[in-house]
């Protein structure tokens, strides 16, 4: 039995790692609630942009490159979106196992698979393995902003303009619900819009529609501004999941301080009881003996 | 005639009843006033002025980027980046401008980064011009 001094200072300890773990588990909480604030009000603009596209699409008869799926698919870009923080539990690394087995399934269908990281655990762990990424976006700010997710699709775009790839696949984890997160993998590019819901005859345009400039300038700005916020919404998504993600595994983490606080406790409440049984049977049995 | 401005980050007038807005077109400055017809027209950087029905009060925003849809109903804005005059930062405008400038001033810039320190430009000076009057 270990002596009481040892246990006490153990159930000290565990006591300060359970105070910490709840005091995360708040935090997370709070920016969870945040990240799902941000969802919500990116979703009008959301809305209200992919009616535009299909509608001009659909009316103008217009169409653009970015729009076209290329026929073979031969070079592939990855964006491989983790978190820069750890304790998030399965979070970063269902990603990364996801991306892993991506690469091995798909190697030998396609000629070059390259990379570019969003995010620190995700990089550390893939140049770990010798992949080297195209490019890694690390120290994300505290809270993802429209702007980065801005500029990290302007530098998508233009890798695919250039014509190195024919295909950018975004790997995240979309956010259900606080306690649950899925791993996708969605294609960026080439964008998919889905014109076929929308005829001509139902859209609320008018015939005399002025378009300033012309229609094919439009749309092209237009799926430009859908695709950066297309980022910007898995990248929120992903922030979402990292802090539901966090809670879930701090809770747990609280709960097992207290389980663990628990034992402890009995253990030293035990070796306690003991020590006063010993204690009393040595005064009895001295006085025993002096009788 | 009513009013929707939305950006990616939050939902700044929604379904507001309006008199007249005046928003940076692509072609220039332009006044929209009910029972204007049909249209559709991307937005530059610059200042979007409208009116409340019923306050003789001019409201300012400035946005950067922007796309302008107007139907007989209402005036549909998406903005990609807006500042009230009650959020600028007149220092950090400044500095923004002087970043970019130094930019253009001492690189060789590629057309992307051109773009974007231009675009810089044009929001620090919006935002200036919106606190100014």
């Amino acid at each position: 039995m270990a002596n009481l001094k040892e246990i006490r200072i153990r159930i000290e300890s565990t006591k300060n790692t359970q105070q910490i773990t709840k005091a995360m588990k708040l935090v997370s909480a709070a920016k969870l609630r945040k990240a799902q604030h941000n969802i919500t009000n990116m979703r009008p603009y959301a809305v209200t942009l992919k009616q535009v596209i299909a509608d001009i699409a659909a009316t103008q008869k217009v169409s653009h490159p970015l729009m076209m799926p290329k026929q073979s698919a031969n070079n592939v870009l990855l964006v491989v979106l983790t978190s820069d923080r750890g304790l998030c539990g399965a979070f970063n690394s269902s990603i990364n196992k996801f991306a892993e087995r991506y690469i091995a399934d798909n190697k030998n269908k396609y000629e070059k698979i390259d990379f570019i990281f969003i995010g620190k655990r995700g990089a550390d762990f893939f140049a770990r393995k010798n992949i080297k990424g195209l490019e890694s976006i690390t120290k994300l700010e505290k809270d993802i902003s429209y702007n980065l997710a801005k500029s990290v699709a302007e530098k998508l775009i233009a890798h695919y303009e250039e014509g190195h790839y024919d295909e950018v696949r975004l790997i995240y984890n979309e956010f259900k619900s606080a306690i649950s997160q899925k791993v996708v993998c969605e294609t960026l590019l080439p964008v998919e819009i889905e014109t076929s819901s929308f005829s001509a005859e139902g859209s609320k345009f008018a015939a005399d529609m002025i378009f300033d400039p012309s229609p094919e300038k439009i749309i092209e700005d237009l799926l430009k501004k859908s695709f950066n916020l297309q980022v910007y919404r898995a990248m929120s998504e992903s922030v979402a999941s990292e802090h539901g993600a966090r809670m879930t595994a701090m809770e747990n983490s609280s709960n097992n301080a207290k389980e663990m606080i628990n034992k402890l406790t009995l253990n030293y409440n035990k070796a306690r009881q003991e020590k006063i049984t010993t204690e009393l049977t040595e005064i009895v049995s001295g006085a025993e003996s002096l009788k | 005639m009513k009013l929707n401005l939305l950006t990616p980050e939050r939902k700044a007038v929604y379904d507001t009843e309006i008199t007249e807005v005046t928003v940076p077109a692509y072609s220039g400055e332009m006044t929209i006033l009910p029972g204007h017809s049909p249209l559709i027209t991307t937005l530059g950087t610059g200042i979007l002025k409208y009116k409340i029905k019923g306050s003789d009060r001019t409201h300012k925003a400035m946005i950067s980027w922007g796309y302008c849809e107007v139907v007989p109903e209402s005036v549909n804005v998406l903005a990609e980046y807006m500042q009230t005059p009650e959020e600028v930062v007149v220092a950090d405008s400044q500095a923004l401008m002087a970043a970019a400038e130094k930019k253009l001033g001492t690189e060789i810039l590629a057309d992307h980064d051109y773009e974007v320190a231009m675009q810089d430009i044009a929001k620090a000076r919006a935002s200036m011009d919106l606190v100014k009057n």
